[in-house]
């Protein structure tokens, strides 16, 4: 699909709110892993330096005199494209006296476009301890079961790292990051590259904002096309059962359900299932583990559209794996059953219309609305009409697709 | 529009009500003046003393065991999500919803306060809570914790909340009923309701429910009590092969001695004060990472424990091995009280200012930080714009000045 950007300042008004939120979007698309760190430290540096203000406290201090409130960078990937953004939030206009728009946003302007990054001799130091403090956080983060446990599975159902990211993954990412790996990231995709603008909140003359925005920020005549692919399709590595012993009292099974073939429709039918299996409003899983059978605290399920498969996990004694796989099957195979099917549909149907309800009292939810239409991806009620339209035929169709692939049980072998 | 009011009712019942007529859902929490921390106590002239966990086991029974059944799965099934949770110093119980909010009301309190809970029931509910203990014990940083805790208390009901399996495990009907009669009860409680309802039909249906409940209080006089301990200055250390090397002082403050309001200052004075003096922000910071002591950031933190002991609970940790360097740093700070300079004093209090803007405006914050406020200081008070006037920078330098740093522990987890 094609996804073409402009330079536009989007407002989005909301005076029921006390303060106008900005966010300066940069898509690119998703790089190597091996690139992970670079971009993870340049979004650090760039969010708490800058040329002008080399510590944290006068970075802090500048934002603050000048009534910029949570100034951040931040990410999040979609497909095969990820989005970096600046956020901060403005106060609305009524509130202080020597508030100024224009010079707030020439402030917001520097720290982004002037980072300490520039500056390359100084930004050695800081660079150097935020790779030392991330290389100690990666050496101890495998040190309570749960994180082991994840990293187990990443490791063994996505062996070649597509797209789940193991610890040691992360090491090596880590190992082959540098400054001058960084300075380049920034380099290409902040001061060479192009954004789009969400405002949203207390705005009194939308006209305004606009213009004040484009006339302190210049921007690069780099055009924002891509090719994306936002639903991307790998094959799991399927493992068969794979367990495994460790030394605590806490133990762990999971077992993935994976379809062969792909669909488009896939991804909604495991979006509902997912739903009868967790949600508030469906908790087929909870009630028959925990409810009715009193084996966990807590158990989840989590759905791998890129792989087309959904996982049920439950956190318990070593005595109950057993009643547990079997409770997991079972489950599964419980929403053949055409009134279950029919009430679980019905049931998260209204569960949806009562969320879209919801959404009207938080008050950032038209600006999200607002920048998934931009960016072309589905908002919640592109979601909430495709469940309307699914049958209990194509979805048991779909539950006999499913087969099981894979089994990691991770044996807790000290007593209590 | 928010409009808020609070009432005692005749049975002593706090009722706080925020009507926010722009929302489309609303909430009730109710607060019951029981923690996790109460477990000794005289009533009656009679000595009490309960196990770690009770309070959270008792919990979960409330929920598994009400007159409508299990709780959860009957709020579920309408659409609303219920929450319980146990705290040191109180056990809360909050529901979300949309629709037929009186019924919802009525069915909260009456669960509650109304538990018809059987030994069968109990049995049941203890499955459950032994996984969640389970699964407490295994989280990262909860050795760590509770070394802490005990190095500061020696006393174990401030351990976990969760409590051990095997008390858990022993806890009869006859203990959780004496629990649940001395506590439970509506002079003991607090009822929040916030969002968009009638709110004297709310009151009326409030009063109308807890009146046809039959049940005889005790109404004795509770009086919590805990051994004095004076901590060693000894540095606990015990060794951990898997997570990073991290010192924590914790340090045990009276505070006797302060009046309600001088507490509650003290609240955003502390606040302020150990974010810039030890935070990110700081010199101390700066200093930490240039001469290599570390390369993270402290992590600072407070909380009052108020019945029977009036002390407040100050720690300050870092990941580093280098011990004696950072307590000599952290205590030749606490020796100077360092007050910020008149621009930070300015941004201080806009940031202020604007935080507070943003938190009024949430009937939730409103109605539950009421509700916190009694529970600590015994004060009917919304928060208000007019707080932040009675705050000053003279009154922040006296009152840090008074606090005592004389009593403290060191726990030091060791990587080799």
């Amino acid at each position: 699909m094609k996804l073409s950007l402009k330079n536009d300042v989007n407002v989005v008004i909301n005076n029921n709110t006390k303060f106008t939120y900005f966010e300066i979007l940069f898509p690119f698309l998703k790089n190597d892993y091996s690139d992970n760190y670079h971009f993870e430290i340049m979004k650090e540096l760039v969010s708490t330096y800058s040329l002008k203000n080399k510590t944290i406290i006068e970075f802090a201090e500048n934002n603050e005199s000048n009534y910029i409130f949570s100034f951040k960078a931040d990410s999040y990937t979609r497909g095969n494209m990820k989005f970096l953004y600046f956020s901060f939030y403005l106060p609305g206009e009524e509130f202080f006296d020597d508030f100024n728009l224009e010079k707030s946003l020439k402030v917001v302007k520097n720290n982004i476009f002037k980072s300490i990054l520039l500056d390359r001799e100084y930004s050695e130091k800081l660079f150097d301890n935020i790779y030392k403090r991330i290389g100690k956080s990666l050496s101890a983060a495998l040190s309570d079961p749960k994180s082991l446990f994840h990293d187990m599975w990443n490791e063994l159902y996505d062996f070649n790292h597509i797209k789940l990211h193991t610890n040691s993954e992360k090491i090596n990412a880590l190992n082959s990051t540098s400054l001058d790996g960084v300075i380049k990231f920034y380099k290409e995709l902040v001061l060479k590259g192009n954004y789009t603008v969400l405002i949203a909140g207390n705005v009194s003359d939308k006209d305004k904002y606009i213009d004040t925005f484009n006339k302190v920020f210049k921007r690069n005549e780099v055009k924002m096309e891509f090719d994306v692919e936002y639903h991307e399709h790998f094959k799991p590595d399927s493992f068969g059962h794979v367990d495994k012993k460790v030394p605590y009292s806490l133990s762990i099974a999971r077992v993935s359900y994976h379809k062969e073939d792909y669909t488009e429709r896939d991804r909604y039918l495991l979006y509902m299932l997912d739903d009868f299996l967790m949600k508030k409003e469906n908790f087929y899983l909870f009630n028959n583990l925990r409810l009715e059978n009193n084996l966990v605290y807590s158990c989840d399920s989590t759905i791998y559209p890129s792989f087309n498969t959904i996982t049920m996990t439950a956190f318990l004694s070593k005595d109950n794996i057993d009643k547990a796989l079997e409770i997991f099957d079972n489950t599964l195979v419980s929403f053949k059953d055409k009134e279950l099917f029919e009430k679980a549909k019905e049931r998260l149907l209204k569960a949806q219309s009562i969320k879209l309800i919801d959404t009207l009292d938080r008050k950032l939810y038209k600006l999200s609305v607002k920048r998934n239409r931009l960016l072309k991806l589905e908002t919640f009620e592109d979601e909430c009409e495709i469940a309307k339209t699914i049958t209990y035929e194509e979805f048991n169709e779909f539950i006999d697709a499913l087969k099981k692939d894979a089994e990691l049980i991770m044996i807790g072998d000290k007593n209590d | 529009m928010i409009k808020q009011k609070y009432e005692v009712l005749k049975n002593g019942l706090v009722v706080v009500l925020v009507k926010n007529d722009e929302l489309h859902s609303f909430n009730a929490s109710l607060y019951i003046k029981y923690g996790s921390a109460i477990n000794r106590f005289y009533s009656n002239n009679v000595d009490y003393k309960c196990k770690d966990g009770i309070a959270h086991l008792l919990e979960h029974v409330l929920i598994d065991n009400s007159p409508y059944g299990n709780l959860f799965k009957h709020f579920t099934n309408k659409y609303y999500s219920l929450r319980g949770t146990t705290y040191r110093e109180y056990t809360k119980f909050s529901i979300h919803g949309y629709e037929d909010f009186e019924l919802g009301i009525e069915e909260l309190i009456r669960s509650i306060n109304d538990s018809g809970f059987t030994k069968e029931g109990i049995d049941k509910s203890r499955g459950p809570v032994l996984e969640e203990v389970r699964e407490a014990k295994n989280r990262h940083g909860y050795e760590y914790h509770q070394h802490k805790i005990y190095s500061l208390f020696k006393d174990d009901v401030f351990l976990s909340g969760t409590g051990e399996s095997e008390d858990v495990k022993d806890f009869t009907y006859e203990d959780l009923r004496l629990i649940y009669n001395t506590f439970y009860k509506p002079s003991n409680e607090i009822l929040v309701v916030d969002g968009n309802f009638d709110m004297d039909k709310i009151l009326k249906v409030i009063e109308k429910t807890y009146d046809s409940i039959d049940r005889v209080y005790n109404t004795s006089e509770v009086i919590p009590y805990y051994d004095d301990f004076v901590p060693s200055k000894d540095i606990d250390t015990y060794e951990d092969k898997k997570d990073l090397s991290v010192v924590g002082i914790s340090f045990k403050i009276p505070m006797t001695k302060f009046t309600i309001d001088e507490k509650g200052h003290l609240t955003h004075y502390l606040d302020w004060y150990l974010r810039y003096n030890f935070g990110r922000r700081s010199e101390f910071h700066k200093n930490i990472i240039e001469d290599k002591i570390s390369n993270y950031n402290a992590i600072t933190g407070f909380s009052y424990y108020p019945y029977g002991l009036d002390i407040l609970k100050l720690s300050i940790e870092l990941y580093t091995d280098n011990v004696d360097e950072f307590v000599k740093r952290v205590m030749d700070e606490l020796k100077v009280i360092t007050m910020p300079d008149k621009k930070a004093k300015e941004l201080y209090k806009r940031k202020h200012f604007f935080a507070t803007l943003i938190d009024l405006d949430d009937s939730s914050f409103l109605a539950n930080s009421f509700a916190i406020n009694y529970i600590y200081t015994g004060r009917y008070e919304f928060a208000s714009i007019e707080d932040l006037e009675k705050l000053s920078f003279k009154e922040m330098e006296k009152l840090l000045k008074r606090l005592d740093f004389s009593t403290y522990s060191i726990v030091y987890r060791k990587n080799d």
